[in-house]
């Protein structure tokens, strides 16, 4: 079955190059360069999964708005954000959109095609309602690794791609020392990635586990190295 | 700041000082308006004198000039009698004439009338000095002579002794001779004598007249007086002294009279008072003028009026210049300083006019005392009234300047304070005189609109790196993508060597965007960060260890604790603080050198201290180390470097209420980096 992917991308280059990167991988890619003509598509039918830009021409907060407008039609309809400001990380974040994913410019092609097809194989097992084998319990930590999916204590957590990738890259690890900084980069799979926005990760990871157990402390902070996970 | 040369306050203190100009203008006014005063004193004496010799016009009766007098005789033979005002005892002692007797005329050889024989060895002479009261005239005497000898009662002639010898006109414009002779000292008598001053007429004393003789050292002295009804309408009065100086032959050896001895058949113009012009004048009289009224002589002829410049009534002429003046026929009016007090005397004069000639002149002295109090007076109160004037003037200047001052010193120092030390804006309303509605209100606010304008600015600069990096992603995210899709769509490419240099490229541009963006919405970040407690020590200590690992070409050495230093902030934050920090020590290290880090707790305070050995701090960066893009490292490195990281380290300090500095070591070549923090209380 032929996946479509909506682009919405005002850089008529950029635009251009995703769509031919994810067309020869075989998808249907409906590429749109404003808000609105955006809107107006998917007015007429939903994709299988949305990427979208944040600014839009002069609109700073145009791929919310999309994004929301999109939920709305459709919950859990997945969507992966690109941006060109790290500071957006923590706005979607804050904001709590249900994005499954984000990905900061200068974008890897392969990595975003990579994700695509996480996407779509996630889709899929959810629609086929295959009962799952891999299934990873690590203390209170349950880890689907084929729905990319996590529970602490037996409620489910909703996390980003990127976030999984941080997390299951520190469950891996089973060095005393833990995970350095460069090896969480490498895990979400973005170009060039500061400390600084893994600290922001771990913080957002964290958090949503505090949300479900305030006296969460498995993560550990390695000064001037990385993380470790501690708990067993 | 406040430099005392060219404070407001200052500048006002010296332009203040111009309002001294109006006491001196005061004092200018003073002196105008006393000469005004003195000037209209002046009208005021010469209009007066004007009115009283307008009523004196024509009144020659008044004078009582006799008409068939020779006026070389009224010049030089005329005897003034001056007003007594002390009631004179007829006793021969003089103490009740005591202030004329320095006015007494004096005869001697050049009015001889007769000699006995040439040569008299002692030649008398005497003196006369006349006055008047009501209607008697009074006269002394006093002769000088060294052999007095009296009347021998035993002769009927008279003259067988000293004596004096009186003649008069009478009313009748008869000529009378009295002779006044004595047998000894006491009262003299008086006898109506013949033409030769040889026998009395009758054998009676003279009425009217009464004398006493008094023994002096020199002499003698006769005190008279004469009824004044016995003289006729103009007053002629001769009076001689006959001298006897041989007691056995009793003749008159020499004869000495009271006119010059070409005149010795003349008498003498007796001039007096008149009471008449002093009863007009009194009408006119001040207490604070004096007029007189002078004949053509100058001689005094009335006087009324208060204190004067001259005993009035000691007085025969007034000799004053301007009378002489006024008696040549125009009014003058002069002022003159007496020696003796100071005090200035206007004097006016003003010739009486006759049907021929100029009678007099009437002369009105005023003393300015009056119009001088009320200058010192006045002069005073100005001078009061302008000190306390400029007293509150220059007080009010002061506390004004004050006040501006110290208000402009408040909108400075705020608006000092409205851009930190690193031109950061901290506030963009200034609240001094930012409602005030005068220039320094309007300044204000001026600095308010200029500091939102900087503000925007700065926004916009602040912004700009954020801006930048949306800018400059986009065609680095078109370029990486190109690439990419190149590679996929020409697999074949067999040579990737400039693929891979344009992806390193990207990679580069991808960090110096980072490290713009980090600095630059650090401030921002730092706000929304969680400050929790955790263990500084530990930190230190886990990130040394860390590093240990990571940079296995250096040696590090840790002193201090290994926990137990808690601290309230952003754990995270400190961590990237320490990635600055150790990155600076780890480039600028020698290599294999070791890097001292040591963590102290001090009063309050946490000192945490990172030492390297190497190049130290160049001279010119001193003090700017930690401003952004300050670097002193080499571009060439394979990680772009622009300054970012210790600004960034600095910013995070700061943040946490600490401070950092850098400074050289002082035991080796090296650098020292101070870490301060505020410890938990």
């Amino acid at each position: 079955m032929e996946r479509t992917i909506a682009i919405v991308e005002d850089d008529q280059d950029q635009r251009q190059n995703c769509t031919d990167a994810l067309i020869r991988r075989g998808y249907q890619v409906l590429a749109y360069g404003s808000r609105a003509e955006a809107q107006a598509a998917f007015e007429q039918q939903l994709p299988d999964l949305a990427i979208l830009d944040i600014m839009l021409g002069e609109e700073q907060d145009a791929g919310f708005e999309l994004c929301r407008y999109l939920l709305a039609r459709q919950s859990g309809l997945p969507i992966i954000f690109l941006t060109s400001r790290n500071d957006d990380i923590d706005r979607i974040s804050g904001l709590r959109l249900g994005a499954w994913d984000y990905q900061t410019k200068p974008v890897s092609l392969e990595f975003l095609a990579e994700r695509a097809s996480s996407v779509f194989r996630i889709l899929n097992i959810n629609q086929e309602k295959t009962p799952v084998a891999n299934i990873r319990q690590i203390g209170d930590l349950t880890l689907d690794t084929e729905r990319m999916q996590v529970a602490w204590q037996g409620q489910s957590l909703v996390l980003t791609f990127t976030e999984y990738s941080v997390l299951q890259e520190l469950l891996n690890k089973k060095d005393a020392r833990g995970v350095s900084y460069d090896e969480l980069a490498d895990a979400t799979r973005q170009g060039v990635v500061q400390n600084n926005t893994i600290n922001t990760h771990i913080l957002h990871l964290r958090n949503k586990f505090r949300d479900i157990d305030k006296d969460f402390d498995c993560i550990k902070s390695v000064y001037g190295f990385g993380y470790r996970w501690v708990c067993a | 700041m406040k430099d005392k040369n060219t404070s407001i306050r200052g500048h006002l203190i010296v332009i203040s000082l111009l309002l001294l100009l109006i006491p001196s203008l005061g004092y200018q006014y003073l002196v105008e308006m006393k000469d005004f005063l003195l000037k209209g004193q002046e009208k005021a004496q010469l209009l007066a004198t004007q009115a009283i010799a307008t009523v004196l016009h024509d009144r020659s009766d008044l004078f009582d000039l006799a008409e068939n007098i020779p006026t070389s005789l009224v010049e030089q033979g005329s005897v003034y009698a001056y007003p007594l005002d002390v009631p004179i005892q007829i006793d021969g002692y003089l103490d009740d004439w005591k202030d004329l007797l320095s006015h007494a005329n004096h005869y001697a050889k050049e009015s001889v009338i007769s000699l006995r024989k040439e040569n008299v060895a002692d030649l008398p002479n005497f003196s006369l000095l006349l006055g008047v009261q009501q209607d008697y005239l009074y006269g002394v005497i006093q002769v000088s002579d060294k052999t007095i000898v009296y009347r021998h009662p035993g002769y009927r002639r008279l003259d067988n002794g000293d004596h004096v010898r009186m003649t008069f006109i009478d009313s009748n414009d008869t000529i009378r001779r009295v002779v006044l002779v004595t047998e000894g000292p006491g009262t003299v008598s008086a006898y109506e004598v013949d033409e030769e001053w040889k026998y009395p007429l009758n054998g009676y004393p003279f009425d009217g007249i009464y004398a006493e003789w008094y023994e002096g050292a020199n002499g003698y002295v006769v005190e008279f007086r004469l009824k004044q009804g016995l003289l006729g309408q103009d007053k002629r009065l001769h009076i001689s002294v006959a001298d006897v100086d041989d007691a056995d032959n009793r003749q008159v050896d020499a004869e000495i009279g009271s006119l010059p001895s070409q005149w010795s058949s003349e008498l003498n113009v007796l001039v007096v008072r008149s009471p008449e012009l002093e009863n007009i004048l009194r009408g006119l009289a001040r207490s604070d003028a004096h007029i007189w009224i002078v004949d053509r002589q100058q001689r005094v002829r009335a006087a009324v009026g208060g204190e004067s410049l001259y005993e009035r009534n000691t007085i025969e002429r007034l000799d004053e210049h301007p009378v002489q003046e006024a008696l040549n026929g125009s009014p003058v009016v002069r002022r003159i300083v007496q020696d003796n007090t100071d005090d200035e005397v206007i004097i006016a004069a003003q010739p009486i006019l006759g049907k021929e000639q100029i009678l007099g002149a009437v002369v009105l002295m005023q003393n300015t005392t009056d119009i001088l109090t009320l200058q010192r007076k006045t002069f005073l109160q100005i001078t009061l009234t302008t000190l306390a004037v400029l007293l509150v003037i220059i007080l009010s200047l002061l506390g004004f300047a004050s006040w501006l001052a110290w208000r402009i010193r408040r909108l400075s120092h705020e608006a000092d304070m409205a851009i930190d030390g690193e031109g950061r804006i901290t506030t963009t309303e200034l609240s001094a005189e930012h409602s005030s509605r005068d220039e320094l209100g309007q300044l204000s606010q001026r600095m308010s609109a200029m500091l939102q304008r900087l503000q925007r600015y700065t926004g916009f600069l602040e912004s700009m790196p954020r801006t930048l990096r949306h800018e400059i992603n986009n065609p680095l995210n078109v370029i990486s993508t190109s690439l990419q899709n190149l590679t996929e769509k020409y697999p074949d490419m067999n040579d990737e060597h400039y693929l891979h240099s344009a992806e390193r490229g990207i990679q580069r541009l991808s960090r110096i965007m980072d490290s713009l963006t980090e600095a630059a919405s650090l401030e921002q970040a730092l706000q929304g960060d969680e400050k929790t407690r955790f263990d500084l020590a530990l930190l230190v200590y886990t990130y040394v260890e860390s590093c240990r690992h990571s940079h296995p070409r250096q040696e590090f050495i840790f002193t201090g604790p290994a926990d137990g230093v808690e601290i309230i902030g952003s754990a995270l934050r400190i961590e990237q603080l320490f990635d600055k920090l150790m990155d600076n020590a780890i480039d600028f290290a020698n290599d294999r050198s070791p890097i001292n880090v040591q963590l102290v707790t001090e009063g309050g305070r946490i000192i945490c201290r990172i030492l390297n050995e190497g190049p130290v701090l160049p001279e010119q960066l001193r003090g700017s180390t930690f401003m952004s893009m300050i670097t002193t490292r080499p571009s060439s490195d394979e990680r772009p470097h622009l300054g970012m990281g210790l600004y960034v380290a600095r910013t995070i300090a700061e943040h946490h209420g600490g401070q950092l500095q850098a400074d050289n070591r002082t035991d080796i070549t090296g650098v020292r980096v101070t870490l301060v923090l505020p410890a938990i209380d």
